[in-house]
């Protein structure tokens, strides 16, 4: 079993309803959004129980989000004030944990953040800046953390978090949600299992249209704690999206509030950060409780939302889907270590250097259209550095080109020395080809922009 | 003519204030019962030559009556039932040992998704019947969004016991959070039968004394309350006295902007910040008896360090004690204090400054230090302890819960600018922690009895808050909780509410006889929220807002002349 930091200690809560910002007025991303929850957990007396501390919210630094994200054509232009705070939130949050001054904590903060993905030039799925990643790797940027897990329970596929960390081996990433085909955004599917180096790290689980909490609670109990014991993370993320409510209206699935509380009992996450839902009345002030509850261990078997009741039988055929649909998940899992041995030797016998992936992604809030190929340098021994050449456009008069060079963490010598000389020679010789070119160097923590229309380099610089 | 009074612990404090004078001031040991202190002190001002010929306009009086009785336990046997809906375990709420959970709900929009079943509603007046109460304090959770279901209950009650004295929690206060409403409320129905009699008693020492002018008591907001309204309200009137002295503060010093308030007496220091001219809340209501509840007082908190903590040297380490074993030295005690050590390190020749002196040598030499340093070492051992605790005040007041993205990118760190010493013991750490932190300080030569001159001039505070749904169309005003039809109006306006919730505190304020100013009032709340049903189709608003006259200082207020 996963040792916690501090066993004893309290949870910590931080609650960030942006009451003063929404993406339009009627958007369901709007102000309302925690407005009963807020009503709820403070009529309840939430932050007066002895097992709780609330927390006041931190702006994220300019690095932590560099470190994860292109932001077209830059952090400050594209975030306002209350993205950063969201994800400053859940920083603040698992600072506090790792440091063992509260034993979990549950960033209840807008606005979501995991469909943002590494290279963003809008708004994807009411997203901007991926509030997980950028907290998981402001963390193991400061803590030596280096294996995390992260496990998504939005209904919608984590598509955002999935891209960040596709390449990422010591990151596993599980994401249950509604079968992409019935719903946002699409994907999500088993077979989208991570890069060639990382694979069997990312799992994807899509679940029928009104599943269950006996389906969702059996694919936990028989495939994600498995998994995650073996996996035998430093810290453990739920990306905590409460639109498996049955009442959601932008979904079709049967959870309960109930199921969500057994479900953070079971997961025991270091921490949860709040994405989805948008039953605001019927679903979110209920959920969120219970998830507050399981967290800190209070007793939530009184727990019921008023209403009509959740659905409480699985159909035979979803729970044979299911059972099926473990088994090869957990051998995709098991096959890690073969499959990216077998992939490296390979390379080695074909004298190949790269693996490339193209990508065509919709940005459905800001109706923008992006080409993205995405380049992995193969390399022997770390996870290898990437590339990333998109073109994006929201009509045929506003084009624009970027590229992008990526070191990870945990990077080679060699690999940090051959991804600088490719930025440098992407800055000299392609700068007529881009409008910006940028260099996310994650081991010295340095992030650096190429304008090639000005033909200048600047560094990012903390905002005092 | 003015009068203040507090009625503390130890000493009963009264001050008579009139154009910018101190007439006189009376400093006593407080007698039990209260009403003889407060006897005392009026007949020793009144009486005094200074108030000769002079027509006494005000009396406020600070009390710890409901304080001790509350403490003590001592208030009436009360019954507490509460409907918490589904959610906390029933466990979680420990208000009382007398406490009956009956079913029943309603959400947060007011709406009853569950009635009150007859069959536990039976057992409810069964056990009353059984345990023979004669107080019941009722709470419903979001009762402050629809007070029907509590009401239900107390209809019941009454019919079935006519002599049942029955306090609903959504007449105690309208805001958010059911557990401190509900102890407020449990609080409240056990001191209101004590408090009468003791405003009787009150109101008979006055009468003997011939004196009809307007009685007011002060609460822990640091406003006063007319005498007869504080009877539905009585545990408003709790730590009234560190209120007193946070007002005796900014009456001795206007301006001071940013501010730390230090009362030191004989065995505590109570800190209090002053931010931007007012003073700081408690964000999260008194607590009373371990227990959080609604009622609004400032910041205040509190450390075991006084003129009167004995001092002693254990291995080699300064112990500045927690406790008091008697007077000072030179004030003809038998122990050392921190008077004597500060009296001996600054030959300051307080009262019998031999012994001090005496003292102290005789401690220096057993510890093999010399005098001074043994000053030295208590003076940074007690500025260290109050610099711990200021810097905490200070921490805590930058991280509180913020809730809208311009609280966040607009909160500052706190830069005090001044301190400011009351109470005796404030001259003896008052310059050596001043110049730990760079600050100047100021100590007014009336900082003795501060608490009573903030009595004598703070003016009456009131708050209001208001809750809108255009969609249940419903309006609540409270306190004392009003739910009201919301008069049809288009497209409600966040101006056309702020004026509903001005002209409700206009209402309250005539009723309490409280004088109304508009520029007084002050909006702490304002939100709106647009209500979305399905994809976008906006249908409807929800609205909060508060609006309070704040604590300051009434009109014949012009400032202390020294």
């Amino acid at each position: 079993m996963r040792q916690t930091r501090n066993a004893k200690g309290q949870t910590g809560l931080l609650f960030f309803p942006a009451f003063d910002w929404a993406i339009t007025p009627t958007h369901p991303e709007r102000e309302e959004r925690l407005l009963y929850t807020r009503d709820q957990i403070f009529e309840e007396g939430v932050m007066d129980l002895p097992q709780i501390k609330e927390f006041f919210p931190q702006i994220a630094p300019l690095k932590d989000i560099a470190r994860v994200h292109f932001h077209i054509p830059d952090i400050r232009s594209r975030l306002t004030d209350a993205h950063r705070i969201a994800a400053g939130s859940a920083i603040l949050l698992a600072d506090e944990i790792i440091k063992g001054h509260i034993r979990n904590g549950f960033s209840i903060v807008r606005p979501p953040g995991h469909h943002a993905m590494t290279v963003v030039h809008g708004n994807r799925g009411f997203c901007d800046l991926n509030n997980e990643a950028v907290m998981v790797e402001s963390i193991r940027k400061k803590y030596g953390i280096r294996k995390v897990a992260i496990v998504d329970t939005d209904v919608h596929h984590g598509d955002g978090t999935q891209n960040i960390f596709w390449n990422d081996p010591d990151v596993l990433f599980i994401s249950f949600h509604q079968d992409g085909r019935t719903l946002y955004p699409g994907t999500g599917f088993k077979n989208e299992c991570g890069g060639p180096l990382a694979w069997g790290r990312t799992l994807n689980i899509p679940l029928h249209p009104q599943t269950t909490d006996i389906g969702i609670l059996y694919v936990l109990e028989n495939l994600v704690l498995p998994v995650l014991e073996d996996f035998q993370p430093e810290f453990v993320v739920n990306s905590a999206g409460q639109d498996n409510h049955y009442t959601d209206p932008l979904a079709n699935m049967g959870f309960s509030a109930q199921g969500y509380a057994r479900l953070n009992d079971l997961l025991k996450p270091d921490i949860a950060v709040l994405e989805g839902g948008y039953s605001i009345q019927t679903a979110l002030p209920y959920v969120n409780l219970a998830l507050i509850m399981a967290m800190a261990e209070i007793d939530y078997t009184h727990l019921i939302e008023p209403g009509p009741p959740a659905p409480h039988q699985e159909a035979p055929e979803n729970m044979d889907y299911l059972r099926k649909l473990v088994y090869e998940l957990r051998e995709i899992y098991a096959q890690h270590e073969e499959k990216t041995a077998n992939f490296r030797a390979e390379s080695l016998r074909l004298n190949r250097q790269w693996f490339q992936q193209r990508k065509y992604i919709y940005y459905d809030t800001d109706s923008i259209q992006e080409q993205q190929e995405r380049a992995l340098r193969i390399c022997q021994c770390c996870a290898g550095w990437q590339t990333f050449d998109s073109f994006a456009q929201k009509d045929v008069l506003s084009p624009c080109s970027i590229y992008a060079v990526s070191v990870p963490l945990y990077a080679c010598a060699d690999c940090q020395k051959e991804a600088y000389a490719e930025y440098r020679r992407a800055c000299e010789e392609e700068a007529e080809h881009y409008d910006f070119i940028y260099w996310q160097d994650k081991v010295h923590d340095q992030y650096k922009r190429f304008d090639c229309t000005k033909e200048q380099e600047s560094s990012l610089v903390e905002d005092s | 003519m003015l009068l203040g009074m507090d009625v503390g612990g130890t000493y009963t404090d009264a001050a008579l204030y009139e154009q910018g004078r101190i007439l006189k001031i009376s400093k006593r040991p407080t007698q039990q019962p209260l009403q003889k202190s407060l006897l005392n002190a009026i007949q020793e001002l009144l009486g005094s030559e200074e108030a000769q010929g002079k027509n006494l306009r005000r009396i406020v009086i600070s009390t710890t009556h409901i304080t001790n009785l509350l403490a003590t336990k001592q208030g009436a046997p009360t019954a507490l039932i509460l409907l918490p809906g589904h959610s906390l375990p029933h466990e979680s709420y420990q208000i009382s040992k007398n406490q009956f959970f009956l079913d029943g709900m309603v959400d947060f929009r007011g709406r009853i998704v569950e009635k009150i079943s007859k069959e536990a509603l039976e057992n409810c007046l069964s056990w009353l019947a059984q345990k023979n109460f004669s107080h019941v304090a009722v709470a419903g959770k979001f009762s402050n969004r629809n007070p029907a279901l509590e009401r239900e209950v107390a209809t019941a009650i009454s019919n079935r016991f006519p002599w049942c004295t029955v306090l609903l929690s959504h007449q105690v206060s309208a805001r958010l959070n059911f557990p401190r409403r509900a102890t407020t409320a449990y609080y409240t129905a056990m001191v209101q039968t004590s408090w009468k009699r003791f405003a009787q008693e009150l109101q008979t020492v006055l009468t003997k004394l011939n004196i009809h002018c307007d009685v007011q008591v002060l609460k822990a907001d640091g406003g006063t309350l007319p005498l007869p309204a504080v009877e539905k309200m009585p545990c408003e009137t709790i730590f009234s006295g560190p209120a007193a002295s946070v007002m005796g503060a900014l009456a001795l010093h206007p301006d001071v902007g940013n501010a730390v308030v230090l009362d030191v007496g004989g065995t505590t220091c109570d800190l209090a910040l002053i931010v931007d001219g007012k003073p700081l809340y408690a964000s999260r209501g008194a607590k009373i008896a371990g227990l959080a509840t609604q009622i609004d007082a400032f910041s205040v908190d509190s450390i075991p360090l006084g003129g009167d903590s004995s001092i002693s040297v254990e291995n080699g380490q300064v112990v500045i004690h927690p406790y008091r074993k008697g007077p000072a030295l030179c004030f003809g005690g038998n122990t050392l204090t921190l008077t004597d050590v500060m009296n001996d390190y600054h030959a300051w020749q307080l009262g019998n400054f031999a012994a001090s002196r005496q003292a102290v040598s005789a401690l220096a030499d057993q510890a093999s230090l010399p005098s001074q340093e043994l000053g030295e070492m208590v003076e940074n051992a007690a500025v260290s302890q109050l610099l711990t605790q200021i810097r905490r005040m200070f921490q805590q007041w930058e991280k509180e819960p913020a809730y809208k993205v311009w609280e966040v990118v607009h909160r500052q760190p706190f830069h005090v600018q001044k301190l400011i010493g009351l109470g005796a013991g404030a001259p003896l750490l008052l310059p050596a922690l001043a110049k730990r932190l760079q600050v100047p300080f100021v100590l007014s030569p009336y900082a003795a009895s501060a608490n009573a001159i903030g009595a004598a001039l703070a003016r009456p505070t009131l708050r209001v808050t208001l809750h809108a749904d255009t969609i249940t169309q419903q309006v609540t005003l409270s306190p004392p909780t009003l739910t009201q039809p919301l008069p049809k109006t288009p497209r409600l306006q966040l101006a056309q509410v702020k004026e509903m919730a001005l002209k409700y505190l206009k209402e309250r304020c005539q009723v309490q006889q409280i004088p109304f100013k508009e520029s007084d009032a002050f909006f702490f709340l304002e939100e709106q929220f647009n209500v979305l049903s399905g994809w976008g189709e906006s249908s409807g608003r929800i609205f909060d807002v508060g609006v309070q006259i704040q604590s300051g200082f009434i009109d014949e207020f012009t400032g202390v002349i020294s």
